[in-house]
């Protein structure tokens, strides 16, 4: 049954601190959604929770129909949940071949080979430094790395957690150009940005979130020309 | 010079067995940020099962040895998941530390009930560990020569298995950064188990065959433990390869100390050697230091 | 009638908040169980040993809680501050033929220094590191005794001479054991001090958040190397009794074995009470004496003990105690549908109108704080970058900025909690770079933290104290032997802190611990602890992250409030732009580490470059 990622009465925390109150949130099968907010709204603890790092104290989460809240992180890998973690995570110590080889724990050696090739094709500077330990690669680099990790893991549902973190501006919107090309059109994206404009750029829908609860829901095409809207549902001034 | 060269054998030979249980400690602090203060314990019981099989119930050395080592897994795992895995949830290491410690005292003192504490023997096939060849003047036990091998037997094992197979690859990973290793598919629980039964056969092979060098007593790998997690320091014990550098370094150090220093001195040196390392290169000697930590 | 005597009753006596006395239920408790065996210690010479090395067992437990129970440092080697002991009192009786008037103060003294040194790697190392290094000392300890045969005799070991005090002499039996009550009393007696007092409250704060320590000003390396130097000393003393008791010393008794088995009957007994010593000694010495096959199977039976009590009460025994007193209590006030703490009578004197609270602060202003060309990196990633600014004495000013700006990483260079920070920072004329954290916190820094650095197993009280400690004025040697003024210090201090929770509106939660409160009232805790430091300029990171706007402005007008009232400035770190613009009279805004714009909220607000900083478009 494909019916997308459907988020309905999401609470979560950390501890006794509960961080989003009730969240309702709904992907359909191959749409690119947008979960925006300044920092500290929430944004990212949702995705943690959407992929198994955290467990909902309330409310339910599915996808395709199966209800996925508090799965083990490794299940969902298997049922193609992937995340790209804010700030991008790549393993320092490995080189950029082995982080590549992490993303297909657990997969047959042939579906690494094809993923290899098609990253390398796509990112060639990987390839040139793929004995490199990743920790030495400049922060663009590093976040090809990321999605690279992500495309070979082939996401279903693919998560990103604030692509444009500590990089410089042209690089996220090099990043946000090419998204089109390296995930194929039926994955079901569900991104976290505070930069809204290159989000809303790529995203055809969108939620703010803030203080962890939605105070907007929308079409892109509606704000394009209505920024103050936005701003206002961002950061609470008039 | 002959003097100098047997000196450094005989270091090396000590050297070995820190090296090894510098790499079984460094594996599961290095993974799962915990010391496992059974370690010393566990390697002797290995080294007693051994022995029990091939002296008391006459099977062949080489069988004796890999139901030692099976029975070592087993056991391992049942300590892992009885023990430390509910604590792990809880995200505190101390516990767990704690946790090793009541481990430690149980086991110590069912190896002391089944053998007693008396030393006995460990005897090898044909008695080789008595049998010294003298090349010049230079004398060579021929059980040494099997400890060198069984070590770079081992290592080469471990390496391997860290390098070359996909279960390396995930500790090394889950070792950098969990979170995102449990994004890429990586099973927690999996590692776990698993780091902790690799370092436990480790030290199993190193109480074996340190076994005929030290004679078995209830609790002769203590002594190997201690100088092992002091090679570990030496190595920073974030890295596996310090891990072993650092012990081979100690036992090195430790022979030419002996030849040299007065009886005190020479048993003090594994803590003098701590307190110099953490205040010189907290970090280890072979290790650069790890950036910032965030407030 | 009622109410004018409600006005002028203070915060701490209207929330029934209970004062430091000389004595307390605890002490006439402990003392009576100590007088009963002393009276009893006659008729049972049959177990003698068995009750010498419980009390021993006890002496060492209770020296035990200072290292590990209340600093949190897991040592391992302790048993060489016994051995040592046990050696002294060899050599001075044999050597020196001098009785307990040299043996006790030299083995307290000599251990002391001794501890000083064990205690030298808790400053570099991670607690799991500690426990090893401190394994290998005692490991090596005891090798160093069997080589050292000038003081020890070797391995055969050494008589111990005659049990004396200034030339008389006592018979062994029931004296000794009157003797060891004795001491363990005035162990007890300084070590319940010390959890009483600033020390102790230091050394659990310590325990729970070294880095929340240090913002508060404690000195924490001295602290480390105090608790080892004391928890040494006095386990010195327990040496002495040992040799006295078993008139022998060797050097293999007091092996590996031994540390690891007074540990444990610490933690079985519970480690944060000096009850837990005493049942820990009970258990681990009385046990045996039940049957022979328990004897036999002794080891086993503790370790299997340690296993199971730290999976399901890792307080130990007095936990499991506490526990279900609290139970009971709590059946007890559901059942006559009592609810303690919620009806606090409230005063129409605002707490800082309140004599504790009305001459605190200084007359002039404060918080002129400059910075100076502030610069972090990490790696290759420049964190801060060159940031330079100037805040005007007792100014409330914002720091804004979208994430990964660098905000927290500017108020870590200014606290000194992060490495390598370049630049200089200079409080009200008195430059700071370079300092360490809890000299820039004495200076006048005061902080809070973004992810809630609390002392979990402190009640909201003495948080507030932890922030008073600067102001609280005795010495450590005073406190070890509860001196009339240390009382009066803590008494001042109790009113004191009573009033500022008062303000805060915490004081109905005074005595919960800090993980029981909902997230909102732990962050005004993480605040009190920072106002109650009385510092100069308060910088607060995130003060209202995830609390309703509210809350977050009703507590920012409490804390404006009190700064004002002690003349502080604050600069605060937020994200919720509306609330700053609220509380500010001034925003800086950072983007990439660099100070992008500067001015009043409603200029920033406004400012193309801040928008576009927090939008991206």
């Amino acid at each position: 049954m494909m019916t997308g990622l459907e988020i309905t009465n999401l609470k979560v925390g950390y501890s006794r601190n509960e961080v989003i109150h009730g969240l309702d949130l709904k992907v359909n099968p191959g749409e690119k959604v947008a979960l925006l907010g300044a920092n500290g709204a929430g944004k990212s603890t949702v995705l943690r929770t959407i992929s198994g790092l955290l467990t909902p104290t309330e409310g339910s989460i599915t996808f395709n129909g199966e209800e996925i809240g508090g799965s083990n992180p490794a299940n969902l890998v298997e049922m193609g949940v992937i995340q790209v973690p804010e700030g991008r995570r790549v393993f320092p110590g490995l080189n950029v071949e082995d982080n590549l080889k992490v993303a297909n724990y657990g997969k047959s050696p042939d579906l690494l080979e094809e993923g290899l090739e098609a990253v390398y094709k796509k990112f060639p500077i990987l390839q040139e430094r793929r004995k490199q330990a990743a920790g030495l690669l400049s922060g663009g680099q590093q976040q090809m790395l990321s999605l690279s990790r992500a495309i070979i893991a082939k996401p279903k549902l693919l998560l990103i957690d604030e692509m444009s973190l500590g990089l410089a501006p042209l690089l996220v919107k090099d990043f946000y150009e090419q998204l089109a090309d390296l995930f194929s059109e039926d994955v079901t994206l569900l991104l976290v940005e505070q930069n809204a404009g290159l989000a809303l750029k790529y995203c055809s829908r969108f939620y703010v979130l803030r203080n962890g609860e939605l105070v907007l829901e929308s079409n892109s095409e509606d704000y394009k020309d209505n920024p103050t809207a936005l701003q206002s549902a961002y950061l609470g001034v008039d | 010079m002959v003097d100098y060269i047997q000196i450094a054998w005989q270091g090396l030979v000590s050297g070995f067995a820190y090296a090894l249980i510098g790499l079984a400690l460094v594996m599961v602090y290095k993974t799962a940020r915990i010391l496992n203060f059974a370690a010393g314990t566990m390697a002797g019981i290995s080294g007693f099962l051994a022995h029990w099989w091939a002296a008391e119930n006459d099977m062949p050395f080489a069988i004796a040895i890999i139901f030692a080592m099976i029975m070592t897994a087993v056991g391992t795992y049942v300590i892992e998941r009885l023990t430390v895995r509910p604590l792990i949830k809880l995200g505190d290491f101390l516990p767990i530390v704690i946790m090793t410690l009541g481990v430690e005292e149980l086991l110590a003192n069912v190896s002391l009930l089944w053998w007693g504490g008396s030393a006995q023997r460990y005897r090898v096939p044909g008695d080789i560990d008595r049998i010294n060849w003298l090349i010049g003047d230079f004398r060579l036990n021929a059980w040494h020569v099997v400890v060198a091998g069984t070590t770079f037997v081992t290592l080469s094992i471990v390496g391997y298995v860290i390098n070359q197979t996909e279960l390396g690859l995930g500790m090394k990973a889950f070792a950098e950064d969990q979170d995102a290793a449990k994004l890429m598919g990586v099973k927690e629980s999996t590692v776990s188990i698993w780091t902790w039964v690799l370092s436990a056969l480790v030290g199993g092979v190193t109480g074996i065959v340190y076994a005929p060098v030290l004679f078995l007593q209830q609790d002769y790998m203590n002594i190997i433990f201690i100088k092992g997690f002091v090679a570990a320091i030496l190595g920073g014990f974030l890295s596996l390869s310090g891990g072993v550098a650092g012990g081979l370094l100690l036992g090195e150090l430790e022979a030419f100390t002996i030849k040299w220093a007065p009886r005190e001195f020479a048993a003090a040196l594994p803590v003098v050697i701590v307190f110099i390392v953490l205040l010189i290169r907290p970090h280890g000697l072979f290790t650069r230091e790890k950036g910032h930590e965030r407030v | 009638m009622s109410t004018d005597n409600q006005q002028a009753q203070t915060a701490l006596e209207r929330a029934k908040i209970p004062l430091p006395r000389f004595l307390k239920k605890n002490h006439y408790l402990g003392f009576l169980g100590i007088l009963l065996v002393y009276l009893l210690a006659g008729t049972y010479s049959a177990y003698s040993l068995t009750i010498m090395s419980t009390i021993i067992f006890a002496i060492i437990g209770a020296s035990l809680i200072v290292v590990f129970g209340m600093a949190g440092q897991l040592t391992l080697g302790h048993t060489i501050f016994v051995a040592g002991g046990v050696f002294l009192s060899a050599n001075i009786t044999m050597e020196w033929s001098r009785g307990l008037e040299t043996e006790l103060p030299l083995a307290f003294g000599v251990m002391f220094i001794l501890g000083l040194i064990v205690g030298f790697p808790s400053l570099r190392v991670n607690e799991l590191y500690l426990a090893l290094a401190t394994f290998a000392v005692a490991f090596v300890g005891v090798q160093v005794l069997f080589e050292w045969e000038q003081f020890t005799g070797g391995g055969s070991g050494k008589p111990v001479g005659k049990l004396e005090f200034f030339g008389r002499e006592f018979s062994r039996g029931p004296t000794l054991v009157r003797i060891a009550l004795i001491i363990m009393l005035f162990t007890f007696w300084i070590v319940g001090n010390f959890q009483d007092g600033r020390t102790g409250r230091a050394w659990n704060a310590l325990r729970t958040s070294e880095t929340a320590a240090r913002a508060s000003g404690l000195p924490v390396a001295w602290l480390k190397i105090l608790c080892f130097a004391i928890g040494g000393g006095l386990a010195g003393l327990g040496g002495v009794l040992y040799a006295h008791t078993l008139r022998y010393a060797i050097p293999e008794n007091y092996g590996v074995n031994l540390s690891i088995i007074v540990v444990l009957a610490l933690i079985i007994g519970g480690k944060h009470r000096l009850m837990g010593a005493v049942l820990g000694a009970v258990y681990v010495k009385w046990l045996p004496e039940l049957s022979r096959s328990v004897q036999e199977y002794e080891g086993l039976i503790y370790g299997g003990t340690l296993i199971i009590l730290t999976l399901i009460a890792p307080d130990g025994l007095v936990g499991m105690f506490e526990w279900a007193a609290e139970r009971i209590k709590s059946y007890n006030n559901s059942k006559n549908g009592e609810n303690f703490n919620s009806k606090i009578a409230v005063s129409d004197i605002s707490p800082l109108r309140s004599e504790y609270l009305s001459s605190i602060g200084s007359e002039t202003t404060r918080g002129h704080l400059v910075v100076k060309n502030a610069a972090v990196a990490f790696g290759g990633v420049k964190a801060v970058d060159d940031v330079s600014f100037e805040i005007p004495a007792g100014a409330v000013t914002g720091l804004i900025g979208s994430n990964g700006a660098g905000k927290t990483t500017l108020f870590n260079a200014i606290t000194g909690h992060v490495k390598g920070a370049t630049g200089e920072f200079i409080l009200d004329g008195t430059s700071v770079s370079g300092k360490p954290i809890h000299v820039r916190a004495l200076t006048g820094i005061g902080r809070t933290f973004q992810n809630l650095n609390l002392h979990d197993d402190l009640n909201v009280l003495e948080h507030a104290l932890l922030g008073l400690d600067r102001n609280t004025n005795y010495s450590r040697i005073a406190e070890s032997f509860r001196l009339p003024w240390v009382l009066r210090e803590e008494k001042k201090a109790h009113f004191v802190a009573a009033e500022l929770l008062d303000h805060m509106d915490l004081l109905e939660y005074w005595d919960e611990k800090v993980e029981d409160l909902p997230y909102g009232l732990q962050k005004r805790v993480d605040v009190v602890r920072a106002l109650a430091s009385n510092p100069g300029i308060l910088l607060l990171d995130e003060p209202a992250a995830g609390l309703p706007t509210a809350e977050a402005l009703e507590m920012m007008q409490k804390v404006q409030e009190y700064a004002k009232h002690i003349s502080a400035g604050v600069l605060i770190i937020e994200h919720n732009v509306e609330l700053v613009a609220d509380v500010s009279e001034r925003i800086i805004v950072l983007d990439a580490g660099k100070t992008i714009a500067d001015g009043t909220p409603e200029e920033v607000t406004r400012n193309e470059e801040v928008i576009a900083a927090y939008l991206g478009t």
